[in-house]
């Protein structure tokens, strides 16, 4: 019977912990994305602070396709890129101190997508292997220079493990064969898991119907 | 009870065939075929990825879905490198059809295409 206390103590600490988690709804954490409503997506070059130099092109050929599903119009990455370079705009870091505002009118863009990649740490184990990526994305409005949506997040993607043994010695085989894994599906993972926060816009079909939607909060950047 | 099975047996391997997005979109291999056109270019993957692109607009036609954001304008590039103006000048047309909200830019890669009349696709 002494052990009641005990499990009450434990449960109520259970409880604690979970509410420490912090959740919110879409509605709450973005309200502007509904006010302002963004369509037109323009996704600049990834600032890379992590040891990892193909980050930065492989965030750029996996966001378009999560960032189009989650609804929105996303300014074709190819035609815009050889502009912003024609500019002498290839690096995001000469990005960032650019107003969003100067976008809206040769781009039609309604908001700017940064993205800076703070670490790609790749484990390799006997019986497997994974990718922590952490990265912070921030929407701004080409309208107002606000930020509309951002999320930070760290992200584990196991890239192995599978205990058949079949996969993971395929993958083994391609590391050896190329000199490189494939860290596409890692890449998309990433930016589909950090995406889940984001209201859906237009083209998706739960659009303007996903403010009470329950997300897990991030810390937020502050730029 | 045949009829019904065959129709779960169809969704089946409809589902695994192609995957369409909550908006309703078809990739393909679209990033896999784009991150090797960064990684390493050179005209293998470049032809790899303009066929992808060509497969996706194909594949979203046949299932009756709208072309996915960029991929005429992609193709556009694709035809301009290459010095056909007038393809190159009907796929940004395209991507302005399919989106408006690409007009604004695809007016802007248009001036490379100039006096080419839209002849469509």
């Amino acid at each position: 019977m002494k052990l009641m206390p005990l499990l009450l103590l434990g449960s109520l600490i259970l409880l604690a912990s979970g509410c420490a988690t912090n959740t919110s709804t879409k509605g709450q954490a973005y309200p502007e994305m509904y006010t302002e409503k963004p369509v037109a997506i323009l996704v600049v070059p990834a600032i890379n602070h992590s040891t990892a130099a193909d980050a930065p092109i492989l965030y750029e050929s996996t966001i378009n396709e999560p960032l189009s599903n989650a609804g929105f119009y996303v300014l074709p990455i190819e035609v815009t890129d050889r502009f912003l370079r024609n500019e002498g705009l290839a690096e995001g870091e000469a990005l960032k101190d650019i107003p969003p505002q100067k976008f809206a009118e040769p781009f039609g863009a309604d908001a700017i997508l940064y993205v800076t990649i703070d670490k790609w740490d790749t484990n390799y184990y006997v019986v497997g292997g994974n990718v922590t990526v952490g990265a912070s994305f921030l929407m701004k409005s080409c309208k107002t220079g606000a930020t509309l949506w951002s999320y930070q997040d760290e992200i584990l993607v196991n890239t192995g493990g599978d205990t058949s043994g079949g996969l993971l010695a395929a993958i083994i085989a391609t590391a050896i064969a190329t000199g490189m894994q494939d860290y596409v599906p890692v890449a998309r993972n990433v930016n589909i898991m950090t995406l889940q926060s984001i209201p859906y816009g237009k083209y998706h079909n739960n659009h303007d119907k996903d403010q009470s939607q329950r997300i897990k909060l991030s810390k937020i950047p502050t730029k | 009870m045949r009829i019904v099975l065959s129709i779960c047996v169809l969704v089946l391997f409809s589902g695994c065939a192609t995957k369409v997005s909550d908006s309703n979109l078809y990739w393909g291999n679209y990033s896999n075929t784009l991150y090797m056109v960064k990684k390493e270019p050179s005209d293998a993957t470049n032809a790899a990825h303009e066929e992808e692109l060509q497969s996706i607009v194909e594949k979203s036609k046949e299932m009756n879905l709208r072309v996915p954001p960029g991929i005429y304008a992609e193709l556009g590039l694709y035809a301009l490198e290459r010095g056909d103006k007038k393809t190159a000048h009907n796929y940004f047309i395209m991507e302005q059809r399919t989106y408006q909200e690409g007009g604004v830019l695809m007016q802007q890669a248009l001036k490379y295409t100039p006096t080419v009349p839209f002849e469509g696709l």
